[in-house]
């Protein structure tokens, strides 16, 4: 067993049990592919617009040609997450390239990542302003509108769409932004119910398109060809006034490709999610990876395809361009308000996925950030947690600062966003692939998957289809430097000014970790374990686990130690270090997870333990869900009572609720145990976690024996036992539960507390919880 | 500096449509390949497994 008792020299320092498993909640290939479209999806609300403005109607070919090119980029995100299962770029540029290139790629990352907020609001506000717009049109061409309110606009009243959209973004963007102070948990629930909503919009969308089409009939737009490339002034970029502009030929095709290149972004979001697939991992990693390609690629490019074939040609690009699906929907056959209605739903949606594309980017970026962070990229700085809700708020609010730069700037033009979107999508997935590319050379150890095909030529294995995807990335970045503009000042000067950042506060963190580490050493000996055990930590069954994070409020630590035995029951302060959802890209090391904010933590704990005199042992496990954490961490140790101070979020109640919810989401071997929470005077709730005996109220015991005492009397039940009653009643109550739940819940509600599940443990003098008359476990006797 | 351009220009067509060529041959090899581990349930998977092992 560790101690916090002794003074501190460096033969005799405090241990501290460093898990490097991060506690997760696995979820399923479903999940995953949620997940991720929400983030890849919602480019089908703009980018047929914006590459139709960029070089003409044959712009769905090529949407298609990116999504099926998608395919490929898909198979080396597989390859790579099957060789680091942490398999960000990141974690694979740094591998194979080393630190100045991993840094420059995530810049471009970054980039990526900072503008899918700005271009998703934005495009969500084109959208809504559009249906409004339309709204207004259609009742005033009905004469709903009264002359007042003509005389005011001038006319039928119109939003300016730009300005609305602007508004829309930041007010969305705003809205996440405290979501994400708060501590947003990224639920694959709501990403799964969002896709099953967009599910019903896209068949919907799709058949009406289909059944439109041979109703009327609809030409295929231009077959991509040179001749039928149109670029404008600023989808030449740089080129315009060069030679290949006026003879560009097949390199007119490589262009539009170019131009196309977002329709796929939102693949990178594979890597993040990668970590928390459940097993098999990489069958499930392919099969979302799949379900991701093949929706995307109908979504998306055989939307815009459908959109081009039935807006007829005399409307004018610039009337529609960030508003396709919803003009789509103008044109299908059909009554107006049925299409109006449907309209609506496609915009309702549309705000769906796009804020939920806000709220990826702002998760997204602060995973990179607090990675690159944990990496020793960014300075301690940055990672400080918020006082009240211990999130790396500094992070997102310079995120959030940088978006809100982008939207005002954007003055609400999705083409302008859209321009500069291309850069870092394009650019990481350049990295990333070239990183692979090198790595099949440099690295000859096994892996799960490789892109295919591979030939042998000489006994040298050559990656055709790895260098072939390598080539398609790299010939399109360099293009794209050449015809994007705006996306090659904002993304080079963007990309610049965060690898400037990156370098210096590495040089300076370099300085500072040689300073903390020899202080750390003195004070800790941090004890790296992969996995959470009893023998490890060195405590016996049926500990205390307290749980610490603010060395400000540690009055639940001072009520254990003034309650508890520590010669009889061992005593485990745990810290739980938050994890951004992404973070599973890099291996974090002890001294990363024991950051600064652990140190002056446990020297406090420690502190307070001498202070009493008494023994503790200390923990830190990385973890995306605290709970959880909590639960995984009390099951392995198998602590019979785990204590916490009052959350700053929620009630006693709520914080019990959350644990039984995390003890029901783990995975056997689980145990019950007591969580206490420590309120100030101090008060103390206690509660139940997992399934326990109830405690029942004498009435009903009384009830239970006056039942056996009547049927006893009867003949035959010479046999009958209290238990026998209360089976019956709960086979009765459950029969009745299934055939009129509402009932029985309304008649429940009456005489529940509220909290269901969890009924308040009997607790000892010493403040031990007493032990259950009959161990929940036990069988149940016939 | 157009002819310089010009030269690029032609280098990076040769480049990506050799490139889009050998893309699609992975978009191929790998689609048909997911697909039948799509279709397939992990028990059945296991299943199989134990049977050949059994077998052999």
């Amino acid at each position: 067993m560790s101690s916090g008792s002794q003074i501190l020299t460096p033969s005799n320092r405090v241990r501290i049990v460093v898990a490097s498993s991060v506690a997760l909640t696995f979820i399923s290939y479903w999940r995953a592919a949620a997940i991720v479209l929400n983030d890849l999806g919602s480019s089908a609300y703009y980018v047929g617009g914006i590459a139709e403005d960029a070089f003409g109607r044959s712009a769905p070919w090529f949407i298609l040609g990116v999504m099926l090119f998608s395919f490929s980029v898909r198979a080396v995100y597989v390859e790579s997450c099957s060789m680091f299962v942490r398999g960000g770029v990141y974690r694979v540029v740094k591998e194979a390239l080393g630190g100045t290139l991993a840094k420059l790629s995530v810049s471009a990352l970054m980039f990526d990542y900072i503008l899918t907020g700005p271009i998703s609001g934005v495009a969500a506000g084109q959208y809504i302003g559009g249906l409004i717009n339309e709204l207004f049109s259609k009742a005033d061409a009905h004469g709903w509108i009264g002359p007042g309110i003509h005389a005011m606009f001038h006319g039928t009243p119109q939003l300016n769409v730009n300005a609305a959209s602007v508004v829309i973004c930041l007010a969305v963007t705003l809205y996440y932004w405290w979501e994400n102070i708060k501590g947003i948990e990224e639920s694959s629930d709501k990403a799964l119910r969002v896709m099953q909503i967009t599910s019903i919009m896209v068949v919907l969308l799709l058949g009406w398109a289909v059944i439109t089409l041979m109703k009327r009939g609809g030409e295929l737009p231009p077959w991509p060809t040179p001749s039928n490339l149109h670029f404008n002034e600023t989808s030449l970029g740089f080129l315009q006034h060069t030679s290949v502009a006026s003879a560009f030929g097949l390199f007119g095709i490589l262009m539009a490709f170019g131009h196309s290149v977002l329709a796929m972004s939102g693949e990178e979001t594979l890597a993040q999610v990668n970590r928390e697939i459940a097993h098999p991992k990489l069958k499930n990693l392919k099969r979302a990876a799949i379900i991701v390609a093949i929706y995307s690629f109908l979504f998306t490019g055989v939307g815009t395809l459908l959109a081009v074939m039935i807006i007829p040609q005399h409307v004018p690009v610039a009337s529609y361009e960030n508003n396709l699906l919803a003009e789509l929907v103008m044109w299908f056959n059909g009554p107006l308000a049925l299409r109006l209605l449907f309209r609506t739903f496609v915009v309702v949606v549309g705000f769906l996925i796009l804020s939920g594309a806000i709220n990826t980017s702002i998760i997204g970026s602060n995973g990179v950030l607090n990675r690159v962070s944990e990496d020793g990229v960014l300075t301690d700085w940055f990672r400080k947690p918020q006082r009240k809700y211990g999130t790396s708020y500094r992070i997102v609010n310079l995120i959030v600062g940088l978006q809100v730069i982008t939207i005002l700037l954007s003055r609400g033009n999705v083409n302008v966003l859209g321009e500069a979107y291309a850069f870092g999508v394009i650019w990481s997935f350049t990295f990333n692939s070239f990183a692979m590319l090198v790595l099949r050379f440099k690295y000859k150890g096994e892996r799960g998957w490789k892109v295919p095909p591979n030939i042998r030529v000489f006994g040298k294995e050559i990656p055709v289809g790895l260098l072939s995807v390598f080539m398609v990335l790299l010939t399109t970045a360099l293009v794209n430097l050449a015809t994007k503009k705006v996306a090659t000042i904002s993304g080079v000067m963007f990309s610049a000014a965060f690898f400037v950042i990156f370098t210096v506060s590495e040089r300076t963190n370099a300085k500072k970790f040689k300073h903390a580490e020899k202080e750390m050493k003195e004070h800790f000996q941090l004890l790296h374990e992969e996995r959470i055990e009893r023998e490890a930590v060195g405590v016996r069954p049926d500990c205390t686990l307290v749980t610490v994070r603010d060395y400000n409020t540690l009055l639940q630590l001072r009520w254990v130690l003034q309650n508890t035995d520590t010669v009889e029951n061992d005593v485990v302060v745990l810290a739980a270090r938050l994890t951004g959802p992404g973070s599973g890209e890099v291996d974090l090391s002890s001294e990363q997870i024991f950051s600064d904010h652990e140190q002056t933590l446990f020297t406090k704990c420690v502190s307070i333990a001498e202070s009493y005199g008494k023994h503790i042992s200390l923990m830190v496990v990385p973890a995306r869900d605290v709970f959880s954490a909590i639960v995984q961490t009390a099951n392995s140790l198998g602590s019979a009572r785990v204590v916490a101070g009052l959350s700053t979020k929620m009630t006693a109640e709520e914080q019990a609720f959350r644990m039984g919810q995390a003890w029901e989401g783990a995975l056997p071997p689980k145990h019950q145990f007591v969580f206490q929470v420590v309120l100030p005077g101090p008060e103390v709730r206690s509660f139940r976690i997992g399934p326990h005996n109830p405690d029942l109220k004498t009435e009903d015991v009384m009830l239970v024996h006056r039942l056996w005492l009547d049927a006893r009397r009867q003949s035959g039940m010479e046999e009958l036992h209290h238990h026998d009653i209360v089976t019956l009643a709960l086979t009765r109550l459950a029969s009745d539960y299934s055939r009129d739940r509402q009932s029985i819940l309304k008649d429940l509600r009456g005489t529940s507390d509220g909290v269901i599940g969890k009924t308040p443990a009997r607790i000892g003098p010493s403040g031990k919880p007493l032990p259950n008359p009959v161990p929940p476990t036990e069988p149940r006797r016939h | 500096m157009n002819a310089l351009l010009q030269i690029a220009a032609r280098i990076f067509v040769v480049l990506f449509f050799v490139g889009v060529v050998g893309s699609m041959v992975v978009v191929l090899i790998s689609f048909v390949e997911d697909l039948e581990l799509l279709a397939e349930t992990d028990d059945a998977a296991e299943i199989d497994r134990t049977k050949s092992q059994a077998y052999s």
